[in-house]
């Protein structure tokens, strides 16, 4: 197998790439529809507060009942599926984007370029990242852009370190010494021939960090930063439930196992692309 | 790996939110020691956290007048009090009274103290209003007022008034630690943690049956509860809602729940940069919030709707002429009139919803909740609103730029029993915590001279003036009058709640 890729300038692997790309986005875009055309299927307003009606046990009419306010939990529930996802995702493309872009840098230059930006990256990850996403979001003011651009800033890092690896790792293959021994100017060889062949640890990556992003996003809605008070948003609502936790617990779990069963199947995702590139051999992920 | 930790760490974030400040095992307390699970830290090191109210409330310092269980004015150290002529009053001081370092108390140690209190405490000059203080005799103190001042003997009964020994300061005059004539003594300190007190023997009232109340700070509403279900605690102040019904219903513990001080109301802004400005719409905003529901639903009944300032339950609290009523008729009309008109369900204007951003804090535990059920009442009523929780401080600077419409706040204007203390702090278009915008010169000629009238009719003629200014003008929404809600053991006797929420009075408690 190794020796069979070698063989190619990258050429098996790229139509390989693309298939897997292909399935890829077929899932992401299915996802992506489901979540926006989730809130279309809410039995009720979210936003709506009965206090006649709070803290109801799930009935017809509410299938996982009320929350202390009165307002529907399952379509809390489905409209904030729409704003984690599409928050998530925007931090994934935005880092995924911008962290390629610098470690294809770091490893096409070389030198002082690269060692600059790597200890720049490893600076980085000394810190919890949850931490420095707290104090960025803390400093640019409360508000959904202020937690996605946090959340972009710790993580294009990752990004960055991975592809850099990846770069450094095919540019030794004869493929891309051939193509250099042919004059091929860099943007050249880095365009054509080594991003078709590292595509597969990216999209790795995105699976994984896109758990990684809707985690940390509830998390800071759990702590209060991120969107405002009343808005559906899961880690938002385990925060608001939090009072409540020891009368009425299905408050707190149903969101708490709508995150935890949405991050298993990214995860999963994320394995089968894993095993589908090999990962484990090539180990560009640590 | 990096990233399986922060998987797990989000996790345990998420999942384990509310029990990260769970208490340590269980342990029955002593006998005679009573310890108590508090929201705010205690903290005996400063005197300016929460305008020193720890001091008062735990009684390791005593004030020259003290309030009755009615708010009524009662001698502290002072024994009795006389106003000589319209500007000058003259306390007696109380014979034998000691410090816990064992000095004396007396004329010349009480003028320390409130000059020392009135150069370092900045919202003290406004509230005492001070000219000079004198010693005329070991035991007599003047206090003269800058102009005649009526309500000095109710002022000198606010937490910030104790009255500390020489040796709470430093050579240069700074607090160090307090030292004062009270049944407690400060003990110890452990940041984050707990103040210990212990039982002063020389103390000149009635000796307390216990020997040490522990202030245990535990901010986390639900493990404060669960720290007095495992025996951890005595003794639990601010509990939430949901865990007054359960330990009511439970044997093992006593509820108890008074009207106290205390009213949460949403202030407005009513400077330019506001909507509010516009007095139609803070009356129509007045008119359209149920505030039954919103002690139903975001407390669970406990608190007393509020339809006006001062609460009812105070006798001696002046009150408007007409209270708010929920009236969506005459708020339909007001909206009109200011230029709005009501499409689809919604206040609409040049094409805009009207909209209000609501800011608030969410380390008193009820705020977001009395926050949420407001704004949730608003728009249902077509009103859009922006909802911000921040820190206390983080709300006060918006607020003090005026960058918002309204902010959900927490005050206790019943406190001293005198209606001075808060329509001169807040709403006087000179209080240093007016952040309101909101300036009225009837209502401050109202409030400036209510201050300088002894009770009577003329002092309630001019309170009434004042309060249907308030009323009319309508710069804040009153929301809920605060219940006073704590729990304790079973075992624990003779407790009772002070009204003015600031006093513990554990001195004839025992368990």
């Amino acid at each position: 197998m190794q020796m069979e890729r070698m063989s190619f300038t990258g050429g098996k692997l790229f139509h390989a790439g693309r298939r897997v790309f292909r399935g890829y986005v077929l899932v992401m875009a299915l996802v992506i529809l489901a979540v926006l055309i989730l809130p279309f299927f809410a039995p009720n307003d979210p936003y709506k507060a009965q206090f006649l009606f709070r803290l109801k046990p799930p009935s017809l009419d509410y299938p996982l009942g009320t929350d202390a306010l009165g307002r529907c939990v399952l379509s809390r529930l489905m409209y904030g599926a729409r704003l984690t996802t599409a928050s998530a995702l925007a931090v994934v493309m935005a880092a995924s984007l911008i962290g390629s872009l610098i470690g294809t840098l770091a490893g096409m230059v070389g030198g002082i370029v690269d060692r600059a930006i790597m200890r720049f990256c490893e600076g980085m990850s000394v810190f919890p990242a949850l931490a420095i996403c707290m104090i960025i979001a803390g400093t640019l003011g409360l508000g959904l852009q202020a937690v996605i651009i946090a959340l972009i800033t710790v993580h294009w890092t990752d990004y960055a370190r991975v592809v850099r690896n990846a770069v450094i790792v095919e540019r030794t293959k004869p493929y891309v010494m051939a193509a250099e021994a042919l004059g091929a100017r860099h943007h050249r060889i880095a365009h054509r021939h080594i991003f078709p062949n590292i595509i597969g640890p990216l999209l790795t990556l995105a699976a994984y960090s896109m758990s990684w992003a809707i985690l940390a996003f509830a998390g800071l809605s759990f702590l209060g930063l991120g969107v405002e008070p009343g808005t559906p948003e899961w880690g938002l609502m385990i925060a608001e439930s939090r009072n409540y936790l020891r009368d009425h617990p299905r408050l707190v779990l149903a969101p708490g196992l709508t995150i935890a069963a949405f991050v298993v199947a990214v995860n999963l995702l994320g394995d089968m692309l894993g095993d589908r590139f090999r990962l484990r051999q090539i180990n560009y992920l640590h | 790996m990096i990233k399986k930790t922060l998987l797990g760490a989000a996790f345990a974030a998420l999942a384990m939110g509310s029990f990260t400040l769970a208490p340590q095992p269980a342990q029955a307390t002593e006998d005679n020691t009573l310890v108590i699970g508090t929201m705010w830290e205690s903290m005996p090191l400063a005197m300016k956290p929460r305008r020193s109210r720890f001091f008062n409330e735990s009684e390791i310092l005593d004030t020259l007048v003290k309030l009755d269980y009615d708010l009524k004015t009662i001698p502290g150290l002072a024994t009795e009090w006389d106003r000589v002529s319209p500007t000058v009053w003259q306390f007696k001081l109380r014979e034998n009274v000691v410090f816990h370092d064992g000095t004396k108390l007396d004329a010349e140690a009480v003028k320390f103290s409130l000059e020392r209190v009135i150069d370092l405490l900045p919202y003290a000059a406004d509230l005492l209003n001070i000219k000079s203080i004198k010693a005329v005799s070991p035991l007599v103190v003047e206090i003269e007022n800058t102009e005649p001042f009526a309500a000095l003997p109710n002022q000198l009964s606010d937490a910030i008034t104790v009255v500390y020994a020489k040796s709470s300061f430093d050579e240069a005059g700074e607090f160090v630690k307090p030292v004062g004539t009270g049944p407690w003594k400060f003990e110890e300190y452990k940041k984050q943690d707990r103040t210990i007190v212990t039982r002063f023997d020389e103390y000149w009232g009635e000796k307390p049956a216990l020997e040490k109340v522990v202030y245990r700070y535990i901010p986390d509403h639900n493990s404060r509860t669960l720290a007095l279900e495992a025996g951890e605690i005595d003794f639990v102040t601010n509990m939430l809602p949901s865990d007054v019904k359960r330990l009511s219903e439970d044997e093992d513990f006593k509820v108890y729940a008074e009207p106290t001080s205390g009213l949460y109301y949403g202030a407005f802004n009513a400077g330019e940069k506001s909507v509010l400005s516009d007095v139609r719409i803070r009356r129509a905003v007045n008119a359209l919030v149920d505030r039954d529901l919103i002690v139903k639903g975001a407390l669970d009944d406990v608190g007393e709707p509020a339809w006006e300032f001062f609460a009812p339950t105070f006798d001696w609290a002046p009150q408007a002429d007409e209270k708010y009523t929920l009236d969506p008729e005459l708020a339909a009309s007001l909206l009109s009139d200011a230029g709005y008109e009501k499409t689809d369900g919604k206040w609409m204007k040049d094409g805009e919803q009207l909209t209000l951003r609501i800011l608030s804090y969410s380390s008193r535990t009820e705020m977001p909740m009395i926050t949420e059920a407001m704004a949730a009442l608003l728009n249902e009523q077509g009103i859009a609103t922006e909802v911000g929780m921040y820190t206390w401080g983080g709300m006060l600077d918006l607020v003090k730029q005026g960058e918002y419409d309204v902010s959900v706040v927490f005050w206790t204007p019943e406190m001293t029993g005198h209606p001075d203390l808060h329509l001169k702090s807040q709403f006087h278009s000179k209080a240093g915590l007016n952040y309101q915008f909101w300036a009225n010169a009837e209502f401050d000629a109202a409030v400036d001279k209510g201050r300088t009238l002894d009770p009577g009719t003329e002092q309630v003629a001019t309170y009434t003036k004042a309060m249907n200014i308030l009323h009319d003008e309508a710069p804040i929404i009153p929301l809920v009058h605060k219940v006073f809600v704590v729990a304790s053991t079973k075992d624990l006797k003779n407790y009772r709640i002070h009204p003015s929420g600031f006093f513990f009075d554990f001195k004839s408690v025992s368990k």
